[in-house]
């Protein structure tokens, strides 16, 4: 159970960083937000922040572990035992996706109430989008050492977050709606009723996990387990 | 248990070959020093020979398998030693070796009882980052021992050490051998090879010179010479007699009897100058 391991030690690495006091600090800043808006901006807000938490957090949270790990030099020890790359990324990205499904539920519990919005399709949402993101800060942290270096790299990843002027009504192109932020934001309103459920926004963020996926274990051998960086 | 032949290797990006063609066989129960200087290509070596780095050409095989397609439980058998501490910091010395220990399938030694036999039962409770570098790599060596393997690969393992700690290393390496387990040793660290490895290789720049035991190479390249100190009141002087015939040498046996004689002394050539003849390189 390899697997089990390894997650139960990358939960146990995130609260020994103190992942869990940021995200906890997070999350009651975010609700008190919420608690304090006008109730006109209120709903936008909620589904901002529940977006922001995954793809945001997801992907500057597992850039941390990464970084803390390259410095700490313990991949050289970890690729040495039977654990695979594919048990490793599991247990990465089901590690960080429970940090946000709870953050997230939590909020939407104290912001909407039990009863408003669809658990189900929340935490599908939430969790397909912290998957995908994780993964994204995966193959960007593979290839830095310094946070500034994770920072600047950063910037390129931006480009995947154009839809959100999409959602504020600045722009709005067809092509927007096959990055992997929209059908996130879409599924969210989803959760809350705002939009009907689309399965077409399901099966694009499941294409992009899997783009992101692949991405990732190829740059994750590359990078970190060859070493032939630079 | 490890056979490597015309193995040559590029880095991407890189104008030439980091490893030229190495041919080297290691036996079960040997303990085998790769020595050379640094950039001469010994962690590369050693990261093909455990499975990291697949884009190799030539062949490679560890107990009969070839490491390109090794699976995951390829490292079920083998213990890695690096030469750099790689431990998680957060963590206790034991919280670390039972994290590592649950990733084997198979029966894992007592991290406590390995922590105490390279005096460490005190600090096993203790973070890994309040300790100092010297803790660092006796922790490091305990988790390469964790999960009993046929081979240990271990890279400047005495490294850091202070004498004490050094020689007991030493002889756990020693204990592993009588176990029948094989020992793969990278260093630059002379002494250490000519203590414990049966055959060493000298490696530069990606080839491998020789491979031989400390001993024959010492025999066959040393002089035979025996040199006296011999003086009264710090003003001391020397002389170099050969070895062969010493018996009958008058001089020898004159200086003996007439002067105070305070040292005498076999030259042997260490393996260090050895390399450096047979190199033409130094070993730093
Ligand atoms: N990741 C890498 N990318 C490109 N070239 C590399 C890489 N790692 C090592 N090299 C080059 O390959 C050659 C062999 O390096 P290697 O690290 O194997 O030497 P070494 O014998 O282990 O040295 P040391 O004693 O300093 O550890 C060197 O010329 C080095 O610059
Ligand atoms: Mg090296």
């Amino acid at each position: 159970m390899r697997f089990v391991a390894a997650f139960t030690h990358d939960v146990r690495f995130q609260f020994r960083h103190r992942f869990y006091y940021a995200y906890l600090l997070l999350t009651i800043i975010y609700i008190l937000t919420l608690w304090y808006i006008p109730s006109f901006l209120k709903s936008d807000v909620l589904i901002l922040i529940l977006f922001s938490d995954p793809c945001g957090l997801g992907f500057f949270f597992v850039g941390g572990m990464i970084l803390l790990e390259k410095e700490q030099n313990t991949y050289d020890a970890l690729f040495v035992t039977p654990i695979t790359v594919h048990q490793f990324l599991f247990a990465r990205i089901c590690s960080l996706a429970l940090l946000a499904i709870s953050a997230s539920v939590v909020i939407a519990l104290f912001a909407a109430g039990n009863g408003q919005f669809s658990l189900g399709l929340l935490v599908t949402a939430i969790a397909l989008s912290s998957v995908c993101f994780t993964l994204f800060g995966i193959t960007l942290a593979v290839r830095v050492r310094t946070l500034n270096q994770y920072l600047i790299g950063s910037v390129v990843y931006s480009v995947l977050f154009i839809p959100l002027l999409q959602f504020f009504g600045i722009i709005s192109h067809p092509f927007l709606s096959i990055l992997p932020t929209w059908p996130s934001l879409q599924l969210i309103r989803a959760s809350f009723g705002q939009e009907p459920f689309r399965i077409d926004s399901l099966l694009i963020l499941l294409i992009w996990t899997g783009i992101a996926y692949i991405w990732a274990y190829k740059w994750f051998r590359h990078y970190i387990l060859e070493k032939l960086g630079d | 248990m490890i056979q490597v032949q015309n193995l040559r290797f590029t880095y991407p990006n890189a104008q030439i070959q980091a490893i030229k063609g190495v041919d080297f066989q290691v036996a079960q129960g040997e303990i085998f020093g790769f020595l050379g200087p640094s950039g001469a290509g010994k962690s590369t070596t050693q990261r093909i020979v455990i499975g990291l780095l697949k884009g190799y050409q030539g062949s490679v095989q560890v107990m009969g398998e070839e490491v390109r397609e090794a699976k995951s439980s390829f490292y079920e058998k083998i213990g890695v030693s690096f030469e750099l501490p790689n431990l998680y910091s957060k963590f206790t010395a034991l919280e670390n070796l039972r994290f590592f220990g649950s990733l084997y399938s198979g029966k894992t030694q007592d991290p406590l009882q390995l922590l105490q036999r390279v005096g460490l039962a005190d600090a096993a409770n203790q973070p890994v980052a309040k300790f100092s570098k010297g803790m660092k790599m006796r922790l490091n060596f305990c988790r390469a021992l964790l999960n009993n393997p046929d081979i240990l690969f271990l890279d400047e393992p005495t490294s850091g050490l202070d004498p004490v700690n050094g020689k007991n290393i030493k002889n756990i390496i020693q204990e592993q051998q009588q176990l029948g387990k094989t020992i793969f040793l990278t260093t630059h660290n002379m002494t250490v090879a000519d203590e414990l490895c049966h055959r060493v290789a000298f490696i530069v720049d990606g080839q491998i010179s020789l491979i031989n035991s400390p001993t024959n190479l010492k025999v066959s390249k040393g002089e035979k010479k025996v040199r006296v100190e011999y003086g009264k009141d710090g003003a001391s002087e020397e002389r170099e007699f050969a070895l062969a015939g010493l018996a009958d040498n008058q001089e020898f046996i004159q200086l003996l009897r007439s002067k105070s004689v305070q040292t005498i002394h076999t030259q042997e050539a260490t393996l260090e100058e050895i390399f450096i003849a047979e190199t033409g390189r130094n070993l730093v």
